[in-house]
């Protein structure tokens, strides 16, 4: 059975008149790397700040290590570190002092937590500059140490690359990895940049409009997200064994319509119809897909969407009541 | 909490405006005798010249610590939220409530210190500079102390509890200010018309500090000189305490970020 360390079920948060988050449902594995996409006002902040505690949910319940009462969830939020939009800081406090201050607040012992995480989050030159003085990179680490002084064992973290160049970026991935390869640190990480969240994340969660759309695997994703090559033939049995004799690609399949699907072809397209020819077949059809991630986002929006419409035609035709 | 309040005071140690607010104060306080003292020697006929009109100044209007409490919590928390440090000690999983009286036990903390030291600088510049003599002695304003802490302390709950409430520091201040203040003196203008009110109204520190005290150059009566004043000055912020201590931690545990 699956461990959920993170899980929210049916979660609805609204503003006012505003529905920022609409019976969201998430489940977040333990040692997992989870990340949360969506647009602009989808509701990632929103739901950050739900499990970070910084606001109630109007209905609905969240889960952390299986606890959903008051006081358990604050006893469960000693193990986790967050950064919640941007990260929080005293800006008379130096950089050293800032870490410090967190660690003395989480109860955690020994001074030289202080050292290592400087170290580990690449700011340790800057341990004597005033917090205000740092550039936005440079507060994203610093949130980033005092985020992890606490050993957490869950991070949260709300758009941590705002603001990096790109090798920060890199090493705050690369960082990411160690942290959740070394030691099991189940990430929940929320993005609209969704290029950089591919590159990191085991499970997906699509959000629009304060709505999760869809849960899905990093290894689903790739089978969703990966460049096919359809080819309609008019014998596909004799083309798939020229296909593997040729090419010695293992990579596709005759599907019911009798076209093949090659996923991930190794040569351009021409090379596909050329052999066919040269087996004295003839090309009926040749198509190139690529779907990407943004792709797939894009298309699942657009069905969350137009099945919605569609439920509410019915709705007010009092179709399904 | 305790990590909280460890945390806290680690912070004001480490900041610079405790120091500089207690060395502002303190210069105040022994300029204030100076100039007074320069006045004296230099102008035939001053009056002012005196420990007893020294004393006076703080003697007679007890609020100020209330005044000072605000403006030492604002220091200390106005941009908690803004600038996401109340949101971090959330995250870590500390009870709104456990900030809440934390915030309180160090702001309290800060303000003995600085009130010690300020008062001590004031005292004693006043009795080493200025002539001894008049109606209001050290007695008065020592006293005072003890009379108003528990008055100061209710007010100092209070204006952790509107710094919390909104992000604005101004509208902080004028809910602050509507509550110590306007709404007190409003009650006893209308106890003025409607007698059932007054009593409600003269249990008020604004209004009995104001009404039941006469401190000037010729006498010095204090609410705390007598047993009665004394207790109804312990009694009033006992009640202030528990009442914003309350609604501090009610509205704290509501308040989203």
């Amino acid at each position: 059975m699956k461990e959920y360390v993170l899980e929210t079920k049916s979660v609805t948060k609204s503003y006012g008149s505003l529905l920022a988050l609409d019976r969201a449902d998430i489940h977040v594995e333990k040692g997992s790397i989870y990340g949360l996409i969506g647009d602009n006002g989808a509701g990632k902040s929103t739901l950050l700040k739900l499990l970070a505690g910084h606001v109630f949910a109007t209905s609905g319940e969240i889960f952390l290590f299986g606890q959903k009462e008051k006081k358990e969830l604050e006893r469960c939020r000693r193990q986790t570190g967050a950064i919640i939009e941007h990260p929080g800081f005293f800006p008379g406090l130096t950089v050293r002092q800032m870490l410090e201050y967190c660690r003395i607040q989480r109860g955690i012992p020994g001074k030289e937590k202080v050292e290592k995480y400087l170290k580990l989050t690449g700011i340790s030159e800057k341990q004597n500059c005033k917090c205000n003085t740092l550039s936005l990179g440079q507060k994203q680490r610093l949130g980033l140490a005092m985020a992890l002084i606490g050993e957490p064992q869950v991070l949260l973290l709300d758009e941590p690359i705002n603001g990096l160049d790109p090798s920060g970026i890199l090493e705050l991935r690369n960082l990411l990895r160690r942290l959740n390869e070394e030691r099991r640190i189940t990430i929940l990480i929320s993005s609209h940049i969704l290029s950089e969240l591919q590159q990191i994340a085991d499970f997906f969660g699509f959000l629009s409009r304060g709505r999760i759309l869809k849960e899905i695997s990093a290894e689903h994703l790739q089978e969703k997200c990966t460049s096919y090559l359809n080819i309609l033939v008019s014998d596909a049995e004799l083309y798939a064994a020229a296909l593997e004799q040729r090419t010695r690609e293992q990579s596709f399949r005759i599907l019911p319509d009798r076209s093949l699907q090659i996923t991930c072809p190794q040569k351009e397209p021409e090379f596909y119809s050329q052999l066919a020819m040269e087996q004295g077949l003839s090309v009926k059809r040749l198509e190139q897909h690529h779907a990407s991630l943004e792709d797939y986002y894009v298309n699942l929006k657009e069905n969350c969407r137009v099945f919605s419409e569609n439920n509410s035609v019915i709705l007010k035709k009092g179709g399904y009541r | 909490m305790g990590n909280y309040i460890k945390s806290e005071c680690y912070r004001l140690i480490c900041s610079k405006w405790i120091y500089v607010m207690g060395g502002v104060l303190a210069a105040l306080a022994f300029l204030y005798n100076l100039v007074s003292y320069l006045f004296y020697i230099h102008t035939p006929d001053f009056r002012y010249g005196t420990t007893s009109f020294a004393f006076s100044n703080l003697v007679a209007y007890p609020m100020l610590y209330c005044y000072a409490a605000f403006l030492i919590a604002d220091l200390l928390w106005e941009a908690d939220t803004r600038n996401g440090t109340h949101g971090n000690s959330i995250s870590w999983g500390i009870p709104r409530t456990g900030i809440f009286l934390g915030k309180c036990v160090v702001g309290i903390l800060a303000s003995l210190i600085l009130l010690a030291v300020t008062i001590t600088v004031f005292a004693v510049s006043s009795l080493l500079l200025l002539e001894h003599g008049g109606p209001t002695r050290l007695q008065d304003l020592l006293m005072e102390i003890p009379a108003v802490s528990l008055i100061a302390i209710s007010s100092f709950l209070l204006s952790v509890l509107v710094l919390e409430l909104f992000d604005r520091m101004i509208v902080s201040l004028l809910t602050w200010l509507s509550v110590m203040v306007v709404i007190p003196r409003i009650l006893f203008f209308l106890g003025m018309k409607i007698h059932a009110l007054m009593p409600v109204a003269l249990w008020m520190p604004e209004n009995f500090f104001s009404v039941e005290m006469s401190v000037n150059m010729s006498r010095c009566i204090t609410l705390w000189s007598s047993p009665e004043g004394m207790a109804k000055c312990l009694i009033s912020g006992a009640v202030g305490i528990l009442l914003f201590g309350a609604a501090g931690i009610c509205l704290a545990e509501k308040k989203e970020l």
